[in-house]
């Protein structure tokens, strides 16, 4: 079902590129006309009073807001499958009868895109939750840095990794992680005067991605894509992210920590769903009926381990050293590249200009977004624990951990060990704020077309 | 439900305006029974001190200040406890304070909604406070300066970074499941206050020194909650309340000389917060509320052995959501002669959480060490630290209104002299907040005096003077006797004070220079107040128009007339003169001659001289 609602009167600047467009938004980001319910049984009546920030933009710059999309539950998931309206099918071609995940949680706008339903949709990307439904539709999908957009009226999942998957320049102060005017003009200053040149891209290699999980259909990929852009005359480096391994636990543990706190504020008292139980027997536990009925069976895993993450008992070995792991998580990233983090910077700290790239740090890095191309929904439901789908985020949550903007872009190879042509999401990352480059290196991508598998090592 | 809740909501408003304003009925109520608490003023000189003010109705302009001397009396008359009071008793009471106080600000915490304590419920929030999904906090930075106040009343030390923590407990009227607090890096740390003498501080309290130093650990910011109206089966919820801002005040645990001193320390950090600013609205609102805990043990002779060495403090309890000074004062009597009487049956103290039944006077278990909530700390993701540059907090420092020790002080010591009793007076009258405010009774008399001491200084040239230290006490009487009975008499309130402190000033000086009698700057005092005259020079004006002044009266022209009025009563005279009579008879035959004196002159002739001559 597509809704598509009227251009907005008040659109004032009729020259936007978005203007006329169609976009469609995640249901989790707030909207005043039509209902907002994050995919959950607890929200599935709610309509939000106010407009998120990116949709009022959005329709200011002339945009179509098309409808809502279906997602995981509060975007927890990475197949679209826990959602209170039913299980997203991905994209396939008609001679596949097979049903496909479309990723997650941002499964239904990706579909939307891929089944050109609309020209762009909004998502969030808390740990690949734009990335992974993109790789596995063919679609291109873009996790900014973090606080590039504004996050107010978007439902939260984890504050701290949370970001709107599309791209925008303003201060939001009503966000107050939305990146200051003065911290954008520092970041624009010191990265303009950047020293990559696209013709010749220094492209790093991140040794730990290379995972035992990865297909040889998307190793395959990678390697083909790395070739044929040293063929291009671009640089290729391998690089070491060493912290890789650990951040998937890591996010593991903060994410459902910060959900579990986030998440408190669903009691059934102010709005929403509230269970019958709750109210009849003074016996009972007040809250527990409404909570156990309004969310589904992962939401609930998470706040249970969240919540365990965050007791007295368990604080010190999960969430501390998870926050731990992520700074150092963080300063791989910074390691690896020739910019450095301006966001760490002092105002008006007189750093020495980017080094160049001759010890071995890289302007761009280059990475597969998932594990494999697109599974069956079959294959994904009959995974024995729920905690196999996490392993779907490993590629994916680095970024999000550092807050480094990525992009993943689908690319098709033939003649190798995809058969079925399946497009391959390949990721993008580069440093805080550097999305100029990121979207230099994204059009190269964009651009190879189909490239034949080469000889594997 | 509506209906009810708006009915409450209308009482609670009517309430806050008999509080605020003063209406007839308040009036009498309080009239009575407290009129007898009024203090009787000394008076050094006669002619310079008027007397027989008419304090009845004087007070009616002071009810809090004797609502808050009632309570002190109060903790007076509490009945002596041998086993916890004074230096020789066999248990020492530690105790423990965690109060929080409503910050004077305008607007919430972290949102754009207005502070309220008498809106109609549920009119007062924002999409945050609701916790709509997609809200985010905003640190609202006005709350910054009252709670800098409070930190710098307290003598904390201010880091140049605090962050906010969430403390996770569900309760409906917590509607994010979180309170935001600063728990891991507080807004302030390490404070201390002095109690003093003059704070009900009894001279067994204060063992070694003039003062009891109490310690405050630290001063958090944080998020208040809603409140819930009980309408059984249902509890209904208002949510005005939450998110409004508070400062936790912790102290660090202290040796109670007995069980009343708690509350003591909690009147004393109410005045400081009242005093700077910080937080305005009493107790009566819920605007300030404690968790005391509280602890026993034996007094050893190992306590004053171990130099150095922390006391082993007994196993203690807190007494959760303490509403009143007098909870305060009666739970903590309450829970340590509980925890006596466990000990001295050889049991043991459990550590619990309790809570403090005002009706019976008991504190009850609400939870035990096993049912302790789990709070989940975590800092909150969204909201950056607070930073408070060196710039802000000199700032503080230096606009910060006198404490109420300084502003005593101030008034006691030169130029001012006043009594400490009567500087309370005028304090009590401010409520506390004097200094805050140009429109005070205490900013009205400091200014009176300040004029007044110019116009001597020139007048002086002129006349010899040597009575400067004792102007200050002057006008403190006429303000405190004259003004202040004028204005309750004619029902006008302090703001609207018609007599500009350059016209009383005046009135003074005339008075101290014997340009005038007493009697006639209260005559003169009473046109001001009824028929206001803008002339600042008022008195001046009029004494010299009306020929009010004190005629210089040659001395042979006296010793006339009084030779006139006493040779025919020459009976009493002899009594006088043969120095028979009593001292006491004496004075009062002396006062009958000069009364027969003035009755036959005119009534502007000072008696000075009179008595004198007799």
């Amino acid at each position: 079902m597509v809704l598509v609602q009227k251009k907005s009167e008040h659109s004032s600047s009729s020259s936007s590129s978005i203007d006329g467009r169609i976009i469609a938004v995640k249901d989790n980001i707030c909207t005043t006309d039509l209902p907002t319910t994050c995919a959950s049984e607890m929200l599935r009546d709610y309509v939000s009073p106010y407009e998120a920030t990116v949709v009022q933009n959005l329709k200011r710059a002339g945009a179509i807001i098309m409808g809502k999309t279906n997602m995981d539950e509060f975007g927890m998931g990475s197949h679209s499958i826990y959602s209170a309206f039913g299980a997203v099918v991905g994209p396939s071609p008609p001679e596949d009868p097979q049903p496909r995940s479309a990723g997650g949680s941002s499964g239904g706008s990706a579909v939307a895109v891929a089944m050109g339903m609309c020209d762009a949709a909004l998502g969030t990307d808390t740990g690949g939750s734009v990335r992974l439904p993109a790789s596995y539709c063919g679609v291109v999908g873009f996790k900014p840095s973090y606080g590039m957009l504004s996050r107010l009226g978007v439902v939260a999942y984890a504050n701290s990794l949370d970001t709107v998957g599309i791209l925008g320049k303003d201060h939001d102060p009503r966000d107050p992680t939305s990146l200051s005017p003065e911290t954008r003009k520092r970041l624009r200053e010191n990265l303009s005067k950047s020293s990559y040149n696209k013709a010749s891209l220094r492209i790093g290699i991140p040794t730990e991605y290379n995972v035992t999980e990865l297909t040889p259909a998307v190793r395959e990929a990678w390697e083909t894509t790395a070739q044929t852009l040293l063929s291009l005359g671009h640089r290729i480096t391998p690089i070491s992210l060493p912290h890789t391994p650990h951040s998937l636990s890591s996010y593991y543990v903060l994410a459902p920590a910060e959900a579990s706190s986030n998440l408190a504020k669903y009691d059934g008292v102010r709005y929403g769903h509230r269970s019958a139980a709750d109210r009849s027997s003074p016996d009972n536990i007040l809250f527990a009926p409404t909570r156990h009925d309004g969310f589904g069976a992962e939401v609930r895993r998470r706040i249970l381990m969240g919540a365990y993450a965050l007791s007295s008992e368990a604080k010190e070995n999960y969430f501390i050293q998870a926050q731990r792991v992520r700074a150092l998580v963080q300063s791989d990233f910074d390691a690896a590249f020739v910019q450095p983090n301006w966001l760490k910077m002092r105002h008006k700290d007189k750093r020495a200009p980017p080094r160049d790239g001759g010890q071995g740090r890289v302007d761009v890095i280059l990475a597969p977004c998932a594990l494999s191309a697109a599974p069956l929904l079959s294959d994904v439901r009959a995974q024995r624990s729920p905690l196999d789908a996490y392993v779907n985020d490993v590629l994916t949550v680095p970024a999000s951990l550092a807050g480094v903007p990525a992009v993943s872009v689908p690319v098709w190879v033939e003649g190798g060990r995809n058969p079925e042509g399946r497009p391959i999401g390949m990721q993008v990352m580069t440093q805080f704020g550097d999305e100029g480059v990121l979207w230099e290196a994204a059009k190269i991508l964009e651009g190879l077309g189909t490239m034949k598998a080469c000889e594997g090592r | 439900m509506a209906p009810l809740l708006t009915t409450l909501a209308r009482r609670c408003v009517t309430q806050a305006r008999h509080r605020y304003t003063g209406t007839a009925t308040h009036r009498l109520r309080l009239s009575s029974p407290l009129g007898l608490s009024l203090r009787r003023y000394t008076t050094a000189r006669e002619d310079l001190y008027p007397a027989g003010a008419s304090t009845a109705e004087f007070q009616l302009e002071f009810k809090k200040a004797y609502k808050t001397r009632h309570k002190e009396r109060h903790q007076h008359e509490r009945e002596p406890n041998t086993a916890t009071d004074g230096p020789q008793s066999e248990w020492i009471i530690t105790a423990g304070l965690e109060i929080h106080a409503q910050l004077n600000t305008g607007r919430k915490l972290f949102s754009n909604a207005r502070t309220t304590h008498t809106a109609p419920p549920n009119t007062h929030i924002a999409p945050l406070d609701a916790s709509l999904p997609g809200s985010l906090p905003i640190f609202n930075p006005a709350v910054l300066l009252p709670a800098l106040r409070a930190a710098v009343a307290l003598n904390c030390t201010v880091p140049p970074e605090s962050r906010f923590d969430r403390k996770h407990y569900f309760y409906w009227d917590q509607p994010a499941g979180y309170q935001l607090t600063q728990f891991h890096a507080p807004l302030a740390t390490d404070g201390h206050l002095l109690l003093f003498p003059h704070d009900g501080v009894t001279h067994t309290h204060s063992g070694n020194g003039n003062s009891v130093r109490i310690d405050i650990q630290q001063i958090q910011l944080e998020q208040d909650t809603g409140k819930t109206l009980a309408s059984p089966p249902n509890s209904l919820v208002d949510l005005n309340r939450v998110g409004s801002p508070l400062v936790e005040i912790i102290t660090r645990p202290f040796d109670c000389p007995d069980a009343a001193f708690p509350a003591l320390v909690m009147r004393k950090i109410q005045s400081a917060l009242k005093a700077v600013d910080a937080c305005t609205i009493g107790m009566e609102w819920g605007g300030l509320r404690a968790d005391v805990n509280v602890s026993v043990r034996r007094r050893s002779t190992t306590d004053e052995d171990d130099w150095g060495a922390p006391p082993r403090y007994g196993q203690r309890c807190e007494i959760k959501n303490v509403a009143s000074l007098k909870a305060v004062q009666e739970a903590v009597e309450s829970e340590a002669r509980r925890q006596i009487a466990l000990l001295e049956a050889g049991e043991t103290v459990q550590g619990e959480t309790r809570g403090w039944d005002a009706d019976k006077g008991v504190t009850r278990r609400l939870r035990g060490k096993e049912g302790e909530v789990d709070y989940r700390f975590m800092p909150d993701p969204d909201l950056p630290p607070v930073h408070v540059g060196k710039a802000l907090l000199d700032k503080v420092k230096q606009t910060i209104p006198l404490l109420p020790d300084q502003l005593l002080a101030q008034l006691t010591g030169a130029p001012h002299h006043l009594k400490e009793k009567d500087a309370k007076t005028l304090m009590l009258w401010d409520e506390y907040r004097a200094s805050a405010r140009e429109a005070g009774v205490v900013y009205y008399y400091k200014d009176a005096v300040r004029r007044l001491l110019d116009m001597v200084v020139r007048e002086a040239e002129r006349e010899r003077m040597g009575l400067q230290e004792e102007f200050g006490a002057v006008v403190g009487n006429w303000v405190v006797h004259e003004l202040g009975g004028g204005l309750a008499k004619e029902g006008i309130a302090w703001r609207e004070n018609p007599v500009s402190s350059k016209q009383l000033a005046e009135l003074v000086l005339f008075v101290v220079m014997r340009e005038i009698t007493g009697a006639t700057a209260k005559t003169l005092l009473t046109r001001l107040i009824t028929a206001p005259s803008p002339d600042p020079n008022f008195i001046r004006t009029t004494v010299a128009a009306e020929g009010l002044a004190v005629v210089a009266v040659p001395e042979d022209q006296i010793l006339d007339i009084a030779e006139d009025v006493m040779l025919p009563e020459s009976d009493v005279l002899e009594e006088l003169r043969g120095g028979r009579a009593i001292p006491k008879r004496q004075k009062r035959l002396k006062s009958w001659f000069v009364g027969r004196i003035m009755a036959r002159y005119r009534p502007s002739t000072t008696t000075t001289t009179l008595n004198a001559y007799i």
